[in-house]
């Protein structure tokens, strides 16, 4: 089935290549859930030749990345599946052809209705130098996988989206706060909670806002009316 | 040995899945006298139970489960956010933060305490390490009073967020920051060579067989 691109998804996807210095970057929706559920969509920083060429051998239902990806929700480093099996390997050299990267991560997102997307970036380095860059991203990778997710949905109006559940009275303080200049050291004080519960707070006011940092979230927040400065 | 097994992959773990879900029966019911159903066979299942929880299981030697507990993002239905809003004063939804439902150690361990306490740290050990992985910020649980003491005792203890009742009944909803420091303090507490391993990725049908690949199936 043809994939429909999105060439707002495919800038945003190069940015975060760009931003981590990554060789490729992808979306892929294999379900947008609801009434059309069976569409495809996403984008993709590696060449077309290659996905027309995954799409005619039909690899994904062979890609160890697919069939992990559709267990749950746990991140996966490509290195860790198995990819042994004559067509697996196949796989693997011809992707090395097209310069996808010895290693990747992927992200995989679960809605309702059976809306299942993976987020996945890959990048050709040595084993050392992906696992610091691992250390240093899979947070901040989680965090872009669900704001991807969220775009997608928006740009196909796939799903009638669901509000967000509203935000609590200590996610609208903490943001309140934090509008008003106030440091992290100084809200946690106020709302006489740790630091680190702060973040939790502000992470989840930020993802039920949409936003991709908690600056984001704060301005998203003043912006709707839901903080008021 | 740690494991990680997806609802859904449980099947191909018969008699680890039914000795935890027996084993959870002979806690949460017999032991807590929590409302929790338990069908004939004397298993305790509930609606989160579903294909993709993910469980974190302590096999011990001869098969049989040891200890377990079963994580869900709170991006998903959960406990918390289900029952338990009002502790919190909303829902708490981020892909950043896992929820932590079910922590069993097995009534059937022979040992006593100091078996009991391995476990639990076992357990707690591979909840950090696996969060350090995924790149999660915290774990939140919803649990009765009397688990602060033994979450103290791994090494890594929550804040408590809220609390509902008193005494033994009394209901606490705990956060877990997640850092290499968190994982260093558990590893500091643990009982004398309480070793994990490096520990395995939740992979679809990992429990049918053991890998095929050129990698070695690691597990202490």
């Amino acid at each position: 089935m043809a994939m429909t691109s999105q060439p707002d998804l495919a800038a945003l996807l190069r940015a975060v290549r760009r931003a981590y210095d990554l060789d490729n970057c992808i979306y892929y929706a294999l379900n947008l859930g609801g009434p059309r559920g069976g569409d495809e969509f996403g984008a993709m920083t590696y060449p077309e030749a290659w996905h027309q060429r995954y799409e005619e051998v039909r690899y994904r239902d062979l890609d160890p990345v697919v069939t992990a990806s559709l267990g749950g929700f746990a991140p996966i480093d490509w290195k860790d599946l198995d990819w042994s099996g004559r067509p697996v390997r196949r796989l693997l050299s011809e992707a090395h052809e097209f310069r996808v990267g010895n290693h990747g991560y992927t992200v995989p997102i679960h809605g309702p209705n059976g809306q299942f997307a993976m987020f996945s970036v890959s990048k050709q380095c040595a084993e050392r130098r992906w696992t610091l860059l691992l250390a240093e991203a899979a947070q901040e990778w989680l965090i872009i996988a669900h704001h991807v997710h969220r775009q997608a949905l928006e740009m196909t109006g796939a799903v009638e989206r669901q509000p967000p559940p509203p935000l609590s009275p200590r996610e609208r303080d903490a943001l309140a706060l934090m509008a008003a200049g106030r440091s992290r050291a100084q809200v946690a004080h106020r709302l006489k909670i740790s630091e680190s519960t702060l973040r939790v707070y502000l992470d989840s006011a930020r993802h039920k806002l949409g936003g991709l940092n908690a600056v984001h979230a704060v301005a998203l927040a003043v912006k709707s009316g839901a903080v008021k400065i | 040995m740690i494991r990680f097994i997806y609802g859904r992959d449980l099947v191909s773990a018969p008699l680890l899945s039914d000795t935890m879900f027996r084993d959870r029966a002979g806690q949460f019911r017999s032991r807590l006298d929590w409302a929790v159903s338990v069908d004939s066979a004397g298993r305790e299942r509930d609606q989160y139970d579903g294909d993709r929880a993910l469980y974190c299981i302590y096999e011990l030697p001869d098969g049989t489960h040891g200890g377990s507990g079963r994580l869900m993002p709170t991006t998903e239905p959960t406990m918390l956010n289900d029952h338990f809003s009002h502790l919190a004063g909303g829902e708490i939804v981020s892909p950043l933060v896992w929820e932590s439902t079910r922590f069993c150690v097995s009534p059937r361990l022979t040992g006593g305490a100091a078996a009991a306490s391995r476990i639990s740290t076992a357990l707690m050990l591979a909840g950090c390490e696996v969060a350090l992985r995924f790149g999660l910020s915290h774990f939140a649980a919803v649990f009765d009073a009397p688990m602060r003491r033994i979450y103290r005792a791994t090494g890594w203890p929550p804040e408590i967020l809220a609390e509902q009742g008193k005494g033994r009944r009394k209901l606490c909803l705990g956060l877990w920051e997640v850092s290499p420091a968190a994982r260093q303090a558990i590893l500091d507490k643990a009982p004398k060579g309480l070793a994990l391993g490096p520990i395995p990725s939740p992979l679809p049908g990992a429990g049918v067989a053991p890998m095929a690949t050129g990698r070695p199936a690691q597990a202490a």
